[in-house]
């Protein structure tokens, strides 16, 4: 279990009768970058939730660094990182307030963390510390996020869409910090609908569909999965999610213009 | 206008309707609610303003001063310079807001329509919030025409042209302030504005009919005032229009309709090249970050004073009670006020704090923080500060007028009362924590509310009745009267803090579970 940084067995959610996520079983190492895919409603979100404390499973058991869970959850959140795909954060307070809060709540070292602020705020563009998180738009509160979960250097990360509402340049710096953090030895959890991101920047994909786990390995042995010989990671995902009556309809479609 | 009438009719829909109740039942109950509330506001207004009016029909001539009006004109004065000017100060930063809070603002923007016509759109939906001292300035006006016989016709013309001459000197403003205000501060303002705008209304409609009963106390205390009210040029000064308006002064109509021309020109000029999809910009100050050792402490108290509804509440569970205490010359009052409002406030407060995780959720369940701290933060902080407020009152009752020392022993049971208040609102929020927010606040349900307000009520008054009847305990006083003086707080006591004990688990285990 020591060289295994992410595990959930027989990961279970339901929600009254419906079942968001059914029997889901992972096991990430420590340096991997997991990409973790599905479309719309699959149950990704529920999974990252369960996985980071924030909902409890219906059924399963989830073991972060090898600590399980349901005993350790409190020192489970000290180790990892967590990037909601929404960026909720306190309005009331300033970007350095919020900063000042994490600082406490995780109870860092000031000497070693207020250089990497200042780095990591370089790197993000992050200038606007001084104001209220309310003025912020999503990718100002996602750069946010991203500099108090990053400047943590947490072993494991879980990241909800982290590049939605990033500009180019920090969505390219994003990818440049994980790949590093990565090779460093740090695990990431990534889930994101942007197949290009996944195909470049992931180890292991895992694909999710109707909270069930329908395919997971590689890039090539997600290939081998391909009845239709399918290379590119879009035309796969399209393939195993059963979605790949896209060009039909777009032709139906055309048809019915007048 | 066309786009103007289709933006209210479709584009103020922005939450979807209560499904429990019929949509027609549920507008005429939101209707006849806001009715209700106005006539609430007005009913004391017309009553006081008329007859302070017939109280103070003296000719100023007579007292001896070259004045050819009355001697109520002073509040004609003095009235809409403060109302109006609460007003222009509520209504521009509240339009600034509503323009850039709006969440469909970028759709709006890909539409068809003019810039202005989506500014007037979304900033008219700020206009509630200068209900109050514009109610109270129409009122003032319509008692005066009255009580002095005036050309009613003219009256009201001369009240809508001041109006209108609000609203688009507001607008104007507004439309110039969007440019360099930013969302949160303009929040603040209009919020700040509003409670002063409150705050003053209790301290108008208490005080000054009192001085009113004094011709001398008026004359001395304004009596300069009469020589800016008169003259060859009074009508051009803005702080005369209100009563030269509702006069039915002919030359101010004129002056109010031009410049609203000019304000209405402006704004459609100044809006159609105006940047709405921002609301944001840079401080110019650095603060850095400083690390504190109690950042969950301190995140409260940061998100307690910055949101002006909690300011007021703090404020006002102290001035009201001040200013019953100072016109009833008795902390009686006083003491039941606070004791009433500290006891509700806590309850609305810790409701405020729970909202704010709300507001965030899940991200509080992210971090590495005991439940069990979070919730003991989040009930005794507001029970800390309105224990503060009760205590503040009681200290000024004190010095002010001769309160009976034994009252200050009621502090021990209210902290008892207090806090399970203050546990109690955590308590009723988390009992459905999933329930909508209505904008920056929380949405309670009427039988919660009625709970809370029902709950406090009975407590508090438990607690400061019973002290009031020990200062009047006389040897001869029946035994009942002295057991229900000398036992019931501390019985209320002990009532509360079992009831906090059993309260605050409960908010632990439904914290815990809620996902």
């Amino acid at each position: 279990m020591d060289n295994v940084f992410i595990e959930a067995i027989n990961l279970t959610k339901k929600f009254g009768d419906y079942t968001a996520v059914d029997h889901i079983n992972l096991k990430i190492k420590p340096g991997e970058i997991y990409g973790f895919l599905g479309p719309n409603g699959a149950g990704k979100t529920t999974t990252i939730r369960m996985l980071t404390g924030t909902l409890t499973p219906t059924k399963g058991d989830i073991f972060i660094q090898g600590l399980s869970m349901e005993d350790n959850e409190l020192e489970i959140k000290r180790r990892i990182g967590v990037i909601l795909d929404e960026p909720k954060i306190y309005e009331g307070l300033r970007g350095n307030e919020f900063l000042d809060f994490i600082i406490g709540v995780y109870q860092l070292e000031k000497e070693n963390v207020l250089p990497k602020i200042e780095e990591l705020s370089l790197a993000f563009n992050v200038d606007y510390l001084d104001d209220y998180i309310g003025d912020y738009s999503h990718g100002m509160r996602q750069k946010l996020m991203l500099v108090s979960v990053l400047m943590r250097q947490p072993k494991v990360m879980f990241l909800d869409e982290p590049t939605v509402g990033l500009d180019a340049r920090a969505a390219r710096i994003l990818k440049e910090l994980l790949h590093k953090y990565a090779e460093e030895g740090s695990t990431i959890f990534l889930t994101t609908h942007v197949l290009e991101i996944a195909e470049k920047m992931c180890n292991r994909i895992g694909i999710i569909d109707k909270g069930q786990l329908i395919a997971e390995g590689t890039l090539e042995e997600l290939r081998n999965l391909s009845h239709e010989g399918h290379t590119s990671l879009e035309d796969l995902f399209l393939e195993l999610t059963g979605n790949e009556d896209v060009s039909d309809i777009v032709e139906a479609l055309q048809n019915e213009r007048p | 206008m066309r786009d103007l009438k289709l933006l209210y009719k479709y584009a103020t829909k922005t939450s979807k309707p209560n499904k429990s109740k019929g949509k027609k039942f549920g507008n005429v109950i939101n209707w006849a609610m806001s009715l209700f509330f106005i006539v609430l506001l007005a009913f004391p207004m017309i009553i006081m303003f008329y007859e302070m009016a017939n109280m103070l029909a003296v000719p100023v001539s007579s007292l001896g001063l070259p004045y050819k009006g009355y001697l109520f004109d002073i509040y004609m004065f003095l009235y809409p310079a403060t109302f109006g000017l609460m007003a222009i100060l509520t209504l521009v930063p509240s339009m600034v807001f509503n323009v850039f809070e709006a969440d469909d603002m970028t759709f709006l923007l890909t539409l068809p329509i003019k810039r202005s016509t989506i500014f007037i759109f979304k900033a008219s939906m700020g206009l509630f919030m200068g209900v109050l001292p514009l109610l109270m300035l129409i009122i003032l006006g319509l008692c005066y025409g009255v009580a002095f016989k005036l050309n009613i016709l003219l009256n009201i013309i001369g009240l809508l042209l001041f109006m209108v001459f609000i609203f688009l000197f507001s607008f104007t403003i507004g439309s110039i302030m969007a440019r360099f205000m930013k969302k949160s501060t303009a929040n603040i303002f209009s919020q700040i504005f509003l409670y002063v705008s409150i705050i003053a209304y209790v301290i108008v409609m208490n005080v000054f009919p009192r001085q009113a009963e004094n011709f001398e106390a008026v004359l001395d205390s304004f009596g300069a005032l009469f020589g800016i009210m008169e003259g060859k040029y009074a009508w051009i000064m803005p702080t005369n229009w209100f009563l030269y308006a509702v006069k039915g002064d002919i030359r101010v109509f004129i002056l109010l309709g031009l410049l609203s021309i000019i304000f209405a020109f402006v704004i459609i000029k100044a809006t159609n090249v105006f940047n709405m999809d921002s609301g944001r910009g840079k401080s110019k100050t650095k603060k850095g970050i400083q690390i504190s050792r109690y950042p969950i402490i301190k995140k409260e108290i940061r998100l307690i004073f910055r949101n002006p509804k909690n300011i007021f509440g703090i404020s006002y569970a102290i001035i009201f009670p001040l200013v019953f205490t100072y016109i009833n010359k008795s902390i009686l009052s006083g003491a039941m006020f606070v004791a009433l409002f500290s006891a509700l406030y806590t309850a609305t407060l810790s409701i405020q704090l729970i909202t704010e995780e709300k507001k965030s959720w899940p991200f509080l369940k992210l971090l590495p923080i005991d439940m069990d701290k979070v919730i003991r933060y989040k009930a005794f902080i507001p029970a800390i500060i309105y224990t503060l407020d009760y205590v503040i009152v009681l200290l000024v009752g004190y010095l002010l007028i001769d309160m009976e020392p034994i009252i200050f022993l009621s502090i021990i049971p209210m902290i008892a009362v207090i806090l399970y208040s203050s546990a109690f609102g955590l308590n009723i929020f988390l009992n459905d924590p999933q329930r909508s927010l209505v904008g920056d606040g929380f949405k309670l349900k009427f039988s919660e509310s009625m709970l809370i307000q029902f709950g406090t009520i009975i407590l508090s008054l438990g607690v400061i009745i019973p002290f009031q009847m020990q200062t009047n305990i006389k040897p001869t006083s029946p035994i009942w009267y002295k057991i229900l003086a000398m036992g019931l707080p501390w019985t209320i006591m002990i009532i509360a803090i079992i009831l906090v004990k059993s309260t605050l688990k409960k908010v632990k285990i439904r914290i815990e579970t809620w996902e």
